[in-house]
């Protein structure tokens, strides 16, 4: 993989054009901000951004990055402690098109279940669900099961060890049909990438139903200090999207921004833009698969 | 503490400027596609950060500062980022929008004369670590500098244990024309401090060309989890703001959104508006230093 490195500026330098048309209704990016989405690309689905009125940051904010950034659609996913999903809905709801609907429950009562389907019901095309949770009462798989029967896609969080670990393998081999997402690249999230615990949680790649998201180059590398332009990191950047693209392949990677949390890190088109660089070898068709079709297909935009 | 969801205040109607005076917020219009926030003073957010490789770039900034009806900023340059054309850049993109607190490699001797040449571009301020020493025959040569240059200097060490040292007070009154700004409650920032070392910074305050930079709740408080509403904090808050206001006084308080830093915790708005609500017992004069009138004196906008 290439360390080319591909920022606003050299993008500015080499006069790619705004192209933020997207579509009547949608911001338009200021004059002196004339950021496209990476080579003009057009599709660029964001499989992994958070909305809240309480946390974070409203819809509006992701709106307006996904905006100058080129990306035309998102994954809102329900941020870690919220079980109240009424303002994701409102913003799909405001939106329409823009955004598919990845809920969260309180797993642990036992009417979880229940409540997942009313949620689908309302529109939701997935749920977050962390790899090491079990069901309480006499089947721990139970909230995993309901998501299966719901035809719900299922975005996991965890660390490595939870992902690495048998009892999730055995999880993701129970239900063939049901499409787990790990999140963060396995859990690679912080400065120090696992390697060796990562190897382990890619080989869950066996499974034909296990996707995986890739994030910001912040998730899993540090940043230089002092700053250094145009890419801040260090290199060579620790072999992550390597090895997911070896055990994975573009059909089943999707790109996340993690936006807002991102915001504190390199930034939306950054996190963009930093990452598309690393695919620059890979064909046209799996870069659209990596940075769109992927996560349209398994986390669909609900008419 | 009378925090307002956004929620509720849509369902109350509240009204913007009216609800402020009122000791209540006009929280609903702040984070929806609703006409921003219209407050009875100006606002100015003494602590925010843009950039074109890290964080965001000013076009996201901006459109925060909108939505929460803020006017006026200081950008203040993250650590580690020595070059700070793309600040000069915005300062002139945005006339008379922003502050401009540049940063430096206090170590290097030449810094000092780097720091007049900034200010005579239109640098209001500059950032230092409080343990930053210059290399050579002055170890102070960089703070003399910002004051020679008629900077203000905003301090930050990452930790409150930072501006606990008598070198740095020794600093502090040797330099009494210039303004120290303690960013983030004197470095009880995402770090949970013993209210007794906060409290020893805070005793800084004696000097009275120190002052104080606030943010959101965020800073200095844990989230609840599951999240609480309407304040998503685990209570009670601890009392840094209090004891803040007690050794500093509203005229040597400044707010600032800490953005994009503030994202990944309560976001822009909320930090303007729980910030100001903790504060809703105090005057509105009093309100109007620490929210706009301290930092703009402080950190001034510059025509460049």
């Amino acid at each position: 993989m290439t360390d080319e490195r591909l920022t606003r500026r050299s993008l500015l330098k080499a006069g790619f054009a705004a192209g933020l048309a997207l579509g009547a209704g949608f911001m338009k990016a200021p004059a002196a901000f004339a950021q496209s989405a990476p080579a003009g690309m057009r599709g660029i689905v964001d499989a992994q951004a958070y909305v809240s009125d309480v946390w974070y940051l409203p819809v509006e904010s992701l709106i307006g990055e996904m905006s100058r950034a080129g990306v035309e659609r998102a994954v809102l996913v329900q941020y870690d402690g919220e079980i109240d999903n009424d303002y994701q809905f409102d913003a799909v709801r405001r939106y329409p098109g823009r955004f598919a609907n990845v809920v969260a429950v309180d797993y642990a009562k036992p009417g979880a279940p229940a409540t997942l389907a009313e949620l689908a019901k309302l529109g939701a095309v997935g749920v977050r669900i962390p790899a090491s949770f079990r069901s309480p009462g006499s089947d721990p798989l139970a909230i995993w099961k309901a998501a299966a029967d719901l035809n719900l896609a299922v975005s996991c969080s965890g660390t490595p060890a939870d992902f690495g670990s048998d009892a999730f393998g055995q999880i993701v081999a129970a239900y063939p049909h049901l499409p787990f997402v790990i999140e963060h690249a396995g859990g690679a999230y912080g400065s120090q990438a696992p390697i060796d615990a990562l190897k382990k949680v890619y080989a869950l790649a066996k499974y034909p139903n296990a996707y995986i998201k890739i994030g910001g180059i912040s998730e899993f590398d540090r940043r230089l200090t002092p700053v250094v332009e145009p890419f801040p990191f260090a290199v060579p950047l620790p072999p992550v999207l390597d090895l997911v693209y070896a055990a994975f392949g573009a059909h089943r990677m999707m790109w996340g921004s993690d936006y807002p949390p991102v915001a504190g890190k390199e930034g939306y088109h950054n996190a963009l833009g930093y990452t598309f660089a690393q695919f620059k070898d890979k064909s046209a068709d799996d870069r659209a698969w990596i940075f769109g079709r992927t996560a349209a297909t398994v986390f669909p935009v609900k008419a | 503490m009378n925090g307002l969801s956004r929620r509720s205040l849509l369902a109350a109607g509240a009204a913007t400027g009216a609800a402020l005076a009122l000791g209540k917020l006009p929280a609903a219009q702040a984070q929806t596609a609703l006409p921003a926030v219209r407050w009875p003073f100006e606002i100015f957010d003494v602590h925010i950060h843009c950039s074109l490789v890290y964080f965001q770039p000013v076009e996201s900034l901006i459109a925060e500062m909108d939505r929460a009806g803020v006017p006026h900023g200081s950008l203040t340059q993250f650590f580690g980022q020595y070059d700070n054309e793309y600040q000069f850049q915005v300062q002139q993109r945005y006339p008379g929008r922003f502050g401009n607190i540049v940063h430096v490699d206090g170590t290097k001797p030449e810094s000092a004369n780097q720091l007049q040449a900034y200010a005579n571009r239109g640098a209001c301020g500059v950032r230092l670590d409080p343990g930053v020493r210059t290399a050579g025959s002055d170890p102070y040569a960089v703070w003399k500098g910002a004051a020679a240059a008629g900077l203000s200097i905003s301090v930050f060490g990452g930790t409150v244990k930072s501006l606990l040292t008598d070198e740095f007070a020794k600093i502090v009154e040797m330099l009494p024309q210039t303004s120290f700004v303690l960013e983030h409650q004197a470095g009880d920032y995402n770090n949970f401090a013993a209210l007794d070392d906060v409290k020893a910074a805070f005793a800084l305050s004696r000097y009275p060309n120190t002052y104080i930079m606030i943010g959101g709740l965020g800073e200095f408080s844990r989230r609840a989890n599951p999240v609480t509403r309407p304040l998503p904090f685990v209570q009670p808050i601890p009392p840094v703001l209090d004891m803040a206001y007690d050794a500093f006084g509203a005229q040597r308080m400044m707010w600032g959104s800490d953005f994009p830093a503030s994202a990944p915790r309560e976001g822009y708005s909320h930090s303007l508006l729980w910030t100001m609500d903790y504060l809703s017992t105090k005057s509105i004069q009093e309100r109007e230093w620490i929210f706009g009138r301290t930092g703009r004196t402080v950190f001034p906008v510059k025509t460049v």
